[in-house]
């Protein structure tokens, strides 16, 4: 365990760090009314974010809650219910003090007690929970305002655990019969608009809440000022792609998430409708079984990464080059601080035909076929890099099997290390490179090398964001020389809006937040 | 005829049970599970295990097998998994959407199959008849779903006469309610429509060379008397058999529909429910099914001795 001396210096209060990272969005204001109505193409049973790790399905806690932290345009972390934070002397312990006068929807006020309970569900949460419970030994809470965070180890990442959906702050006492697994009935929180209708497999209605107390910061991402445009937020479940477009273009939804490429140029042609195309939002990639089978050869895996051209991959899944980069930092946003393309041999995304025969010379394989497990409900992502990449892998003689199997089969295939040798998947920027699902140990995958252990125990431990940053790069480096996954590139999120939506997100770090965009006039 | 329907009626049980029973064991023997659905794709392994054993599904599958059994004799249908709630207070929210889905589509099939039948059947061999008979054909060819993307261009998109998608009960106002309910109806019963067309137009030919039929002409009966009272009343019976098979089909269906124009109907909550391993409500869903669909079929049996005296089941 490393403890910089210099701890206090290097974690400064919570509102100078604030306005140092926060950056100003929005070019103009828009004035406030109407409804936004939104196309969403899936929604869970609950809209209770803490008992899933579907991000797709934290959509209305997004609008709905809030937590101690946000995170700004650069994925970095700023106070948001929280009025300051600090770290004691020797780095174990973590105080945020609250805003104060903050109240929930219910009208009660919002108390220590009530951020306790709510993260002491989450710490018994699977993803992100499961990390902060590993992080936070104890929450206490010695006043009505403060809240104390026992650390095991002195860890600079717990305001960024605290920044994410799953990490959302509700009532006590709405709290009442949950329990990490069982959702709560409706959510009391603290957010811009109040959840006024939940229907599963139809839609959302949340109304805003005139109670809501802004910060005063610029506006970032999730961060600063919320503004609360619309009267109204409406999510329509709308599982077809076409359907979310037409209704687009008839003018009966303002806004169409999730669109395929192929819709680009209707939106685009029709002049009441825009594409609106988000880069570097997420990773396409392989991940492999290190643990056992012929993938846990890393001289095989060494191999495959040579072996692999990425732009016909990344071409067969997105269809259009303009919605892809060849990019092989394992952060897909360059806003992120975490970016990084150390360690990546030259030549990213172009065969090596010696290194492959090299490679397969050294390893111990002999032609098995390579399990390599798809969901088809991720058709294009999952199965199209997969026959591209097995076709590819097919002129050295590596086999591939790919499995396609439903969602609820993949899940359960990929984290038994004795069904697979490989599965598709993506990744998206996280808030810190603790918060990488691929690099957790127990993750389908179970990269357990010791360097790397090593390299994320100094990671977890270490203060300075510079020297923090130094060992990412070491670990960085090390998954491009022994390839526990392969990247093939860096994917864009492409939605569709009405003419007149005011403020639409561009980036992927606002991904979601439908308080800061504006109704297009209404007639 | 009451001791008739008493044992049609004990006929349905199994009718009802062996379904079941397939899926319970089904749902339990595929692979997959619905700890992995409910935590998601970050959950690891020890995650899925710890909430596998809280669900109960970490117990021997016979054990699962008589708690389930114990359930359905009590009438306890168990919770949903997903939505935690009873599985006899979802459904119904579900099911009514697609019985109503159904009817509509019913009705538009049978009287757009009746009517051109009847057409056809009146002018054989006129081009009117061979235009028909061919439209007919092409909409028993045609997908549902792709005819259901065709209406949504046409009427929705470029007409603009009815919403793309999207679904308001019949407590929202019945113009309300039939703008969103017009199109997925249409494009559930073209298909069906299109078999009612041929089978009343073969059936009503058949029945136009019936003695009984030249008898009522020779007494000078006006030709709507002889269609309309005699003729049809006969003609009709086989459309009846396709009416009771095409709202089994309906039910049974609908999904895509349903996914199309985004109706919160009973298949898209069973697909989705199936999707999420969410036994309960699967096992619940397939009930609602089978139930329905042995009291349909019961129900045209008695259509049959209404329509037709000579039929006794006795």
């Amino acid at each position: 365990m490393r403890v910089n001396s210099g701890l206090r210096r290097v974690l400064l209060a919570g509102s100078s760090l604030a306005v140092v990272a926060s950056m100003p969005s929005l070019a103009q204001e828009f004035p406030q009314g109407g409804t936004l109505r939104i196309g969403i193409s899936q929604m869970a049973p609950s809209p209770d974010p803490v008992v899933t790790t579907f991000g797709t399905n934290w959509a209305t806690a997004g609008v709905v809650c809030e937590g101690l932290f946000g995170l700004d345009e650069t994925w970095t972390p700023q106070p948001m219910l929280a009025e300051s934070f600090e770290y004691g002397e020797d780095g174990t312990t973590l105080t945020i003090v609250l805003r104060e006068g903050l109240k929930f929807h219910s009208g009660a006020a919002l108390t220590s007690a009530d951020v306790v309970a709510s993260l002491e569900r989450f710490r018994e949460a699977a993803g992100i929970g499961a990390a902060f419970k590993g992080t936070v030994d104890a929450i206490t809470a010695p006043d009505e305002r403060t809240v104390v965070f026992e650390l095991a180890s002195p860890s600079p990442i717990v305001p960024g655990l605290l920044a994410g959906t799953q990490a959302v702050i509700m009532s006590s006492a709405s709290l009442e019969g949950a329990s990490p697994t069982e959702a709560t009935r409706g959510l009391d929180c603290t957010g811009p608009y109040v959840l006024t209708e939940y229907q599963p497999d139809q839609g959302v209605t949340m109304t805003r809440w005139e109670e809501y107390a802004a910060r005063s910061e610029p506006t970032s991402g999730a961060s600063g000022k919320k503004h609360a445009y619309a009267n109204e937020i409406v999510f329509r479940l709308m599982p077809e792609a076409s359907v979310r477009r037409d209704s687009l273009i008839t003018g009966e939804i303002d806004i169409a998430n999730e669109l395929p490429s192929d819709f680009y140029d209707a939106l685009q042609n029709d002049p009441n409708t825009e594409a609106v195309v988000v880069p570097n939002n997420q990773s396409l990639t392989v991940v492999f079984n290190t643990k056992e089978g012929v993938a846990a050869d890393v001289n095989l895996r060494r191999a495959i990464y040579y072996a692999l051209e990425m732009e016909p991959m990344m071409l067969a899944s997105v269809g259009n080059p303009e919605f892809y980069t060849l990019d092989p930092s394992w952060i897909p946003d360059p806003n992120s601080f975490w970016y990084t393309t150390a360690g990546v041999p030259e030549g990213f995304g172009t065969p090596q035909p010696d290194k492959v025969r090299e490679y397969l010379e050294a390893s111990d394989y002999n032609g098995e076929p390579i399990r390599w497990l798809v969901a088809s409900e991720q058709y294009q992502k999952h199965y199209l890099t997969a026959i591209t990449a097995s076709q590819q892998l097919e002129e050295y003689g590596i086999t591939v099997e790919i499995v396609e199997s439903p969602m609820a089969n993949y899940i359960q295939a990929r984290a038994d290390a004795t069904q697979m040798d490989a599965f598709s998947s993506f990744l998206p920027t996280y808030v810190d490179p603790t918060s990488i699902a691929y690099l957790n140990a127990s993750y389908p995958g179970f990269w357990e090398d010791p360097e790397k252990l090593d390299l994320m125990q100094q990671i977890a431990t270490t203060i300075d964001p510079d020297e923090r940053k130094a060992i990412f790069e070491k670990i960085h480096t090390l998954a491009y020389d022994q390839f526990p996954f392969i990247k093939y590139g860096t994917e864009a999120n492409m939605y569709g809006i009405r003419a007149g939506v005011g403020n639409p997100a561009r980036v992927p770090a606002r991904a979601g937040d439908y308080y800061n965009v504006a109704p297009p006039p209404q007639d | 005829m009451l001791r008739y329907l008493g044992k049609r009626f004990l006929l349905i049980l199994p009718t009802i049970f062996v379904p079941l029973i397939l899926v319970f064991l089904l749902l339990r023997l595929s692979p997959g599970d619905p700890a992995g659905m409910m935590l998601g794709d970050q959950a690891t392994a020890e995650q899925i295990a710890a909430l596998r054993s809280q669900l109960g599904l970490d117990q021997p599958i016979w054990i699962q097998f008589l708690l389930w059994l114990k359930g359905i004799v009590t009438l306890d249908l168990g919770n949903s998994i997903f939505f935690r709630e009873p599985v006899m207070q979802i459904i119904p929210r579900y099911a009514g959407v697609t019985i109503l889905l159904t009817l509509v589509a019913l009705t538009l099939a049978v009287i757009i199959g009746i009517t051109l039948g009847l057409v056809t059947a009146m002018n054989r061999n006129k081009p009117i008849d061979r235009g028909v008979v061919t439209t007919a054909v092409l909409g028993i060819s045609l997908p549902e779903f792709w005819f259901a993307l065709l209406l949504i261009f046409i009427f929705a998109v470029t007409l603009r006469w009815f919403p793309v998608a999207g679904y308001n009960p019949p407590s929202a106002g019945i113009v309300a309610f039939g703008a969103t309910i017009f199109l997925p109806a249409l494009a559930l019963g073209v298909r069906q429509s299109a078999l009612m067309t041929r089978m009343m137009r073969s059936s009503m030919l058949d029945v136009l060379n019936e003695p009984y039929i030249t008898t009522a002409r020779a007494q000078g009966l006006p030709e709507s008397t002889v269609i309309g009272r005699y003729a049809m009343r006969t003609a009709a019976m086989p459309v009846v058999t396709v009416a009771g098979l095409s709202a089994g089909y309906m039910l049974g269906g609908a999904v895509a529909i349903e996914i199309i124009f985004a109706l919160p109907g009973l298949g898209r909550m069973l697909v989705e429910a199936v999707g999420r391993r969410d036994y309960p409500l699967v096992e619940g869903g397939v009930l609602t099914i089978s139930l329905v669909l042995a009291v349909l079929n019961l129900a045209i049996d008695v259509i049959y001795a209404i329509l037709d005296p000579r039929i006794r089941y006795q």
